[in-house]
């Protein structure tokens, strides 16, 4: 072989070879070829993926709803997957990639995210012609899955937040558990009487906050506050309300009534090791808490406090199931859709097992009965329902994420603690400008 | 030109070595051409995953780079993490090794103790970080107690997060130490003798022997944690997401969060091209200054 061939042959290669790598790297970009019709294969052996992201206590529930389905529908295979680590950074690449399973978990602030980029199915046409019924779910969040007016997921399930107290720290300390009754000034002065501090450390805290933004939406809507203006085009966090309210948070761990980030000893949940008295509850960790605490002290949860505008304006959010507009059988998935958010369903999923709140209002009798039929803390967890009735609500909007990578950098500080030198006006004006920024910017 | 192998025997050699070289090659070509030359071509559009074919944008992400804030705050505290780690980092790794190449007995288990970190994955480094930075229950705010020191919130405080991260590096300079180590050991001893027997004394003998016949070696450091300085992420990613209030967003953490959470898969390949750029640019500027300071025993010869 001359020296000319070979060099002549090793070019094309390499033109071949990169052609290929391009069209490999680009065919992920490439539109999803349209789904098939399913009428025509309507009985033909299909299979369906269902990929989730819980806990592994979770599984046998989700399974049984499964086998219900196939049992029903012989002709449906349904792989069930659960993906509990970096779910959401596997979401997006098959997202991107046009690979999505057929049916996947979504949170109700990603509807929107997932809902414009066309990664899953408008529902709306299929919800009408099946007469879903729309008043049994919550308002507040069909809100959230509705992108342009149309329905993009069907919902799993629906949270807020209370706050759960250790019973056998008040009574040691013969304080009178709340009743939920209170205000955000009564929650400092309770958790402050509940606060030691010995040889110049504490060893317990009062309470303790997350810092997540969409907890935060509702907090400041009860202080009259706002987080964006009412259609969403503009962001109103650097208000006197808000100062106000994020004053009155910071000094709540700069006063040590609530532990900084990093304060906690590492690995270690703080109200199931008895170094909080109270703390922030989310509805769906009803499970997990009974499983970590078990028999070490007894505890309840009760409402949110009031804020200033006599509301608790509590924030909710959920999950909800969305379908990949890549599936090659949207209609038998959204058969499966349809059976997994059914009253049964949810009642397998949610109410029996006492997690959240479920998605569908006709759940709620079932899940309050379990409850009470479990006689297990927290005894009071219909109060998480009971909270819904003046629940803040609104839908998240597009930018969402990014709005939090912002939030963790610029308000998180104010609420979690570790910088003494946070200073609230300034980090709200920061906060304010450079969402307003990225607003602009889609 | 590649000159071909001229005898049978040279030729199958060679055709052995491409076997040998031909997994790696197929795995660069599948895996990691593709979605190179794929980023390059987004960098050029507004792909944000959506399912449309991408919008060509010209230069329009690098020019909007130029006025991105948060582009400038990542450059900015790489840049700070790079000149605070690079220089103590290096002094440390090479004294380090000049104290391992002495005889002494056990030496070899110091040196495998030293090295230890750099075999330790960054997930792992970042949770055993966490303990020894934790606020209240961290051994180095005990020891900063002996002294008065009032505990520090390292990892959540911004005016001393960098600092944390500093620490940490330097923790792993065995990785560095281990090279210094094989260069300071291919010094041959005659230098050593000849030095001694014209009088030199012993920091003579090291600034005028270690050094010179040591600078390649330093280059080939110099330059690798120059590159791997500039890619900083698992370590910020687990331990502070870039925060607080963006004192650790290094370059590779926006990469990441421009990439998997705004999915702005453009705007992010632009970043990253950029990256590329930045690393290539300075590590062109070392080996342009090594010739000023990089001493090559055998060119030397050779020129004289």
């Amino acid at each position: 072989m001359s020296k000319m061939s070979m060099r002549l042959n090793r070019r094309q290669f390499l033109t071949l070879a990169g052609a290929g790598a391009i069209a490999t790297g680009l065919a992920a970009c490439v539109p999803a070829a349209p789904a098939g019709d399913a009428g025509e294969a309507a009985m033909e052996d299909i299979q369906i993926q269902f990929v989730t992201n819980h806990g592994d206590a979770e599984q046998p529930f989700f399974q049984q709803v499964v086998d219900n389905f196939t049992d029903a529908n012989p002709h449906i295979q349904v792989d069930l997957l659960n993906v509990s680590a970096e779910y959401y950074t596997k979401i997006n690449t098959q997202g991107v990639g046009g690979d999505l399973p057929d049916i996947f978990y979504t949170r109700t602030w990603d509807v929107v995210p997932y809902a414009s980029k066309e990664w899953t199915v408008n529902l709306q046409p299929l919800a009408e012609r099946d007469n879903i019924d729309f008043d049994d779910f919550w308002e507040a969040e069909l809100e959230q899955i509705v992108y342009q007016g149309d329905l993009y997921a069907l919902p799993y399930d629906f949270s807020n937040l209370g706050v759960a107290y250790n019973i056998d720290i008040f009574n040691e300390e013969g304080i009178e558990v709340p009743d939920g009754s209170w205000d955000w000034d009564g929650l400092r002065s309770l958790a402050e009487s509940l606060t030691i501090r010995e040889d110049g450390r504490t060893t317990r805290w009062g309470w303790s906050a997350h810092p997540w933004p969409w907890v935060w939406i509702g907090i400041i809507a009860a202080n009259g506050g706002a987080l964006l203006n009412e259609d969403q085009t503009e962001c109103v966090m650097n208000s006197p309300e808000n100062i106000e309210t994020l004053s009155f948070f910071k000094s709540l761990w700069s006063d040590g009534i609530i532990p900084e980030q990093g304060a906690m000893p590492q690995g270690v949940e703080g109200f199931s090791a008895g170094l909080l008295a109270m703390t922030t509850m989310g509805s769906w960790a009803t499970q997990w808490r009974r499983g970590v605490i078990g028999d070490k002290f007894d505890w309840d949860v009760t409402a949110y406090p009031f804020g200033s505008e006599g509301r608790r304006a509590v924030s909710a959010g959920g999950g909800a199931w969305g379908i990949a507009t890549n599936s090659n059988h949207i209609e038998e998935t959204w058969q499966f859709n349809v059976h997994l958010t059914s009253t049964e369903s949810t009642n397998i999923l949610i109410s029996e097992p006492v997690r959240s709140i479920p998605g569908r209002k006709s759940s709620v009798p079932a899940w309050t009965e379990a409850a009470a039929r479990e006689d297990l803390p927290p005894r009071n967890v219909e109060v998480f329902a009971e909270m819904m009735e003046d629940a803040y609500s609104a839908p998240f909007p597009a930018y969402f994420k990014d709005l939090e990578t912002i939030w963790f950098n610029r308000v998180a500080p104010l609420i979690a603690g570790g910088d003494p030198s946070v200073d609230v006006a300034e980090s709200l004006a920061k906060f304010q400008d450079e969402v307003n920024e990225l607003i602009a910017s889609y | 030109m590649i000159a071909l192998p001229k005898t049978p025997r040279a030729r199958r050699e060679a055709l052995e070595g491409y076997i040998f070289l031909l997994p790696w090659l197929l795995g660069f070509l599948l895996f990691t051409a593709g979605p190179l030359l794929a980023s390059f071509y987004l960098g050029f559009t507004s792909y944000r995953g959506d399912r449309s074919w991408p919008d060509w944008i010209g230069f329009a992400n690098f020019t909007k780079l130029f006025q991105d804030e948060l582009f400038w705050q990542s450059l900015k505290v790489t840049v700070i993490y790079a000149v605070g780690f690079l220089p103590p980092g290096m002094a440390l790794g090479f004294s380090i090794a000049l104290l391992m190449n002495q005889r002494v007995k056990g030496v070899s288990i110091f040196r495998t103790i030293y090295y230890l970190p750099s075999v330790i994955t960054g997930v792992a480094v970042a949770v055993l970080w966490g303990f020894v930075f934790h606020k209240e229950f961290g051994i180095l705010n005990s020891v900063l107690e002996w002294f008065g020191v009032t505990p520090i919130s390292w990892l959540f405080n911004s005016r001393w997060v960098m600092v944390a991260f500093i620490i940490m590096g330097l923790w792993g300079v065995g990785d560095g130490m281990i090279i210094y180590l094989a260069g300071l050991q291919g010094i041959p001893t005659e230098l050593y003798e000849a030095a001694s027997i014209d009088g030199a004394r012993r920091m003579r003998r090291f600034w005028n022997v270690t050094i010179p016949m040591m600078s390649p070696t330093l280059f080939f450091v110099l330059v690798t944690a120059l590159i791997k300085t500039f890619q900083i992420f698992t370590t910020a990613y687990i331990m502070t997401r870039g925060g607080p209030n963006y004192a650790t967003y290094f370059f590779s953490v926006n990469i990441y969060n421009t990439t998997f959470v705004s999915l702005r898969f453009g705007y992010a390949s632009a970043l990253a091209w950029l990256l590329f750029v930045l690393i290539f640019l300075l590590t062109l500027l070392l080996f342009r200054s090594a010739k000023f300071w990089v001493f090559y025993a055998g060119e030397k010869e050779e020129a004289a």
